[in-house]
């Protein structure tokens, strides 16, 4: 009997990798093999590099780096130009974009809004750091200390020496036609807040002894530094790449040990798992307020909160594994969150609460908050299919191809048709016809399992008053409800391929490379497994080995930097 | 469909427990499988208002305009002065003559604060019989009403003869009234949610021992896309006793009825400091989408009713068109219960108010007993 299941599901696999490989070609092939070895594997074993990525910064990353050099008061504004999502990730897609012109106009406007904050009197005293011998005239010896230091975070590496001339130039000069210093240093800050060398992360490569070519310093400090914490590298950091600290393995090993002690791995987390999950897609998300009028932008903002909670809690402060993301019961509610989930919080503490969902909740793991139904819904009804869709995508990195233009659609949103009441009638009359059945397969079959979470996330136990089956598969693995999704979907390989998958592409702002990705399967996953799935031993295993770093041969120099720092 | 999908996780709704022993009681009272609570928070409350030809045969009172004009002439005003002063809404001398328009030695005198400085212009008031309620002295007299709903006769609701031909209570459900909408509207958005537990109960169509708990809570109601209290929230009750009600009901074909019973409320400070009713009674229907309604009625003091109104001033009346000082002496006139041992007058007047209510979660801290 044992046997027959397994020769099922290993048909049901085979089925749905032959259906992956017609719709699409899978990031890191359909299925990775996962090793029974539980030892680690030493990261040189393969050598593998890649090319340099000139990445726009994020708005959080342009936020983050502003709120840490000027304080949390200065006011940014925006609005940023729109991200780009590539292979999963806007982190990837960053490196494929540019500035346009308007662009360049908002981040002038910002630029110049952010420098004369900087400047004001009520702020001055403590952001600038020195005093001008006469307000009213240049001070090229105190505009240089202070665009020395502010240039080092923005540029995320000293000024070279006719940078730092240039806007000290600049600064002087302004100063002279306004007839204030703090003008003339406002016009300068402005101009670097506004350079590509702020805007974009610029990469530089060094050729090392061995003639083997990898980023300079103080570009593998902000590779590390977006990777890890989101966010530019702080002085210790910078520090650490000027002596060429991360250059060896032991100064390496202690920038990476310090940084993911630091409560800043969380801010990290958040950004990376925020982009895994595509939770950028709350800023449009909207639901039909009459069928669910709980629903708001402000739910939303709690419901992708809770998720992101729960996994910095459980990746974090628990230390746990990475797939039991798919099972916890464990996670924090608010009020309004809690009436989505029609569940009574029992704490008298206001705001966030740790929360324990019940074993027959019919909730378990990511997949049944309702950041993860929600998102992946139509206004006002669900969708197997979105939900499926972005399981295999978002989850186990497979892609999955967009619908034919002319599909008809008409069976699926009649929601009111007497002969197909649920949506896994609708949906099984839809997929019949031929165009529908190939990519339907690989989705509903998941997508289902859902059905009991409406498209807020509230709990149902039937839909037109017939009870809903939630049972389905996952590559040919059986199972019951949402729990038993989360369960099947916790032990598929591709999901804990695809986590290591992203965080690579995560930190280096692109695909990897072909020679990457076998690294990665044949080392970094092998690793992970033996580390007990636990992301911050993945980080740290990434951050500190050499083929993060390694890059194939390019033009790029570094830029000579100015001796005096 | 949704009927079943609400009351099949209502269950777990139930609570009548202190925080600490939430979790076991919760547990027990499923395993148990006998008698259930359910927690509701209150949606939107009104008062109870019908709008019927019959009732106000003489038509509607006049509004602001109308009656500044009658009080200003009879202050010796001549017309062209009082269509001068009118033109000059709200500015110039308008504002201070119609809040100073009572007389006390002849001296002008704030009329709102003085409603008996201006005689009795007389306000219309409802003639007919349709008006919700309930028999609150068990009587029938020819004040009283004929219940639109339950074909009641002998209802006490003297508050709806006093306001029922106003431009602004002059409407019928499922439309609120104005003013006790906007007083509710800012109310819910302020004060700690009103709360109501039905305990008790083996038979949600029939059971003649259920017990109904009428609580404030800590928590302000959230509101809902479309603007209405969101359900299924987690309330916790104000542990303080001083707006606690409890009482018995029976549930017959789906309606429950309590027993009379007196109830205190600390209400908004800002519209009415406290509601308090006596010799009240309330009916409610439970609705399929798990939700209630209810009708209240009972005795309150009236001068409250009125000072809630008269805080208002110019305004109110500019925006209600009830005329404060009229709406004062009808209320007094009106006034059918608890008589002044002194002088014999009534204080409390009879009334009827609306309301609906949401699924709520509702937890209790230990309470703590009102000094």
């Amino acid at each position: 009997m044992r046997n027959v299941f397994k020769k099922k599901a290993w048909l049901g696999a085979a089925a749905v990798a032959l259906a992956l490989a017609a719709c699409s070609q899978a990031d890191m092939g359909t299925k990775t093999a996962t090793t029974t070895s539980k030892e680690a594997v030493a990261s040189n074993t393969v050598v593998a590099g890649g090319p340099v990525v000139m990445r726009r910064l994020t708005q959080k990353q342009y936020e983050q780096t502003i709120a840490d050099l000027f304080g949390k008061d200065i006011i940014v504004g925006g609005p940023f130009e729109p991200d780009q999502r590539e292979a999963g990730l806007l982190a990837v897609g960053a490196g494929q974009v540019s500035v346009a012109a308007s662009g360049v106009e908002q981040y002038n406007k910002m630029g110049r809004n952010i420098a004369a904050q900087v400047v004001d009197e009520k702020n001055r005293t403590v952001l600038i750091g020195c005093t001008p011998a006469n307000a009213k005239q240049p001070d090229d010896a105190c505009a240089k200390q202070f665009l020395a230091r502010v240039g080092k975070f923005l540029y995320r590496r000293p000024l070279t020496d006719s940078e730092l001339n240039s806007r000290v130039a600049a600064a002087h000069e302004a100063a002279k036609l306004r007839g204030n210093f703090y003008l003339g240093l406002e016009t300068s800050l402005a101009t670097l807040l506004v350079s590509p060398q702020f805007l974009f992360v610029q990469e530089a490569t060094v050729t090392d002894k061995k003639g083997n070519i990898r980023l300079d310093g103080y570009s593998k400090a902000s590779r590390l530094s977006f990777l890890l914490w989101n966010n530019a590298p702080d002085d210790e950091l910078l520090a650490a790449a000027a002596k060429g600290d991360l250059d060896t393995p032991k100064g390496l090993a202690k920038q990476v040990d310090r940084m993911i002690a630091s409560p800043r791995l969380e801010d990290g987390l958040r950004a990376f798992f925020t982009d895994m999950l595509e939770f950028d897609r709350y800023e449009t998300l909207s639901k039909d307020s009459t069928l669910y009028p709980k629903f708001n932008f402000k739910v939303g903002e709690e419901e992708k909160e809770q998720t992101l909670r729960t996994i910095v809690d459980h990746l974090i402060t628990r230390n746990g594994d990475y797939r039991d993301l798919f099972t916890t019961r464990h996670t924090y509610l608010t009020r309004t969150l809690a009436a989505i989930y029609e569940v009574p919080l029992k704490s008298v503490n206001a705001g966030w609460q740790p929360y324990e969902f019940a074993p027959d909740s019919g909730h378990a793991g990511i997949l049944t908050h309702a950041s993860f139904v929600s998102l992946h819904s139509h206004p006002g009804r669900t969708s197997p299919t979105l939900r499926g869709k972005a399981l295999r995508e978002a989850l186990l990195c497979q892609r999955v191809p967009d619908p034919p233009g002319n599909v008809n659609f008409a069976i699926v949103q009649d929601t009111n048709n007497p002969n197909f009441k649920t949506v896994r009638q609708r949906l099984t009359a839809h997929a019949t016809e031929a165009m529908c059945t190939g990519c339907h397969k690989i989705m509903d079959p998941m997508g289902l399992a859902l059905e009991n979470f409406d498209t807020v996330g509230g709990y149902r136990k039937d839909e037109n008053g017939t009870k809903i089956d939630a049972s389905g598969e996952l590559d040919g693995v059986k199972f019951n409800d949402a729990a038993g999704l989360g369960q099947v979907l916790r032990n598929n390989a591709n999901a804990t391929s695809c986590v290591v998958n992203r965080i690579y592409s995560y930190g280096l702002g692109r695909k990897p490379t072909k020679s990457e990705t076998e690294w990665l399967k044949t080392v970094a996953l092998k690793n992970f497994e033996a580390d007990g799935y636990k992301i911050p031993m993945l980080l740290k295993r990434i951050a500190t080995s050499d083929t993060f770093f390694r890059v194939i041969p390019a033009d790029t120099a570094a830029p000579k930097v100015a001796a005096a720092q | 469909m949704v009927f079943n999908r609400v009351f099949g996780r209502m269950f777990s709704r139930a609570s009548a427990l202190s925080v600490a022993g939430a979790a076991v009681a919760l547990m027990s009272a499923q395993n148990a499988g006998a008698s259930e609570t359910r927690g509701y928070a209150v949606n939107w409350f009104t008062v109870a208002t019908i709008a019927t030809p019959k009732n106000c045969p003489k038509g509607l009172n006049p509004l602001s305009d109308d009656y500044y004009k009658r009080e200003l002439k009879r202050l010796g005003y001549k017309d062209a002065e009082v269509e001068k002063l009118m033109k000059d809404f709200p500015s110039g001398e308008y504002v201070p003559l119609v809040t100073m328009r009572g007389r006390v030695d002849g001296k002008p005198t704030n009329v709102f604060a003085n409603p008996w400085s201006q005689p009795d212009p007389g306000l219309f008031l409802v003639e007919g019989k349709d008006g919700y309620g309930f028999n609150l002295d068990g009587k029938t007299g020819p004040n009283d009403f004929v219940d639109p709903e339950t074909k009641e006769t002998g209802i006490d609701n003297g508050f709806w003869r006093a306001v029922g031909c106003t431009h602004n209570y002059h409407i019928s459900a499922p439309e609120y009234a104005n003013y006790p909408y906007a007083q509710w509207d800012g109310t819910r958005d302020t004060s700690g949610a009103w709360l109501l537990e039905i305990g008790g109960v083996d038979n949600w169509t029939n059971d003649d021992d259920v017990t109904v708990t009428i609580d404030k809570a800590i928590d302000v109601i959230q509101r809902d896309a479309n603007g209405n209290t969101v359900r299924d929230m987690t309330f916790r009750v104000d542990p303080s006793s001083r707006s606690k009600t409890v009482v018995k009901a029976k549930i017959k074909n789906g309606e429950l009825r309590t027993d009379a019973f007196n109830m205190q409320f600390v209400a908004d400070p800002g519209v009415m400091p406290e509601f308090k009713l006596k010799n009240a009674k309330m009916r409610l229907t439970f609705k399929q989408d798990g939700s209630l309604f209810a009708y209240l009625g009972g005795y309150h003091e009236w001068l409250p009713i009125y000072w809630s109104m008269a805080q208002g001033g110019w305004t109110f009346e500019h925006s209600t068109g009830i005329d404060l000082p009229a709406q004062y002496y009808a209320l007094k006139k009106l006034a059918d219960f608890d008589p002044d041992p002194k002088t014999g007058e009534n204080r409390a007047i009879s009334g009827t108010w609306s309301f609906d209510a949401v699924p709520a979660y509702i937890v209790h801290p230990e309470t703590v007993a009102q000094k």
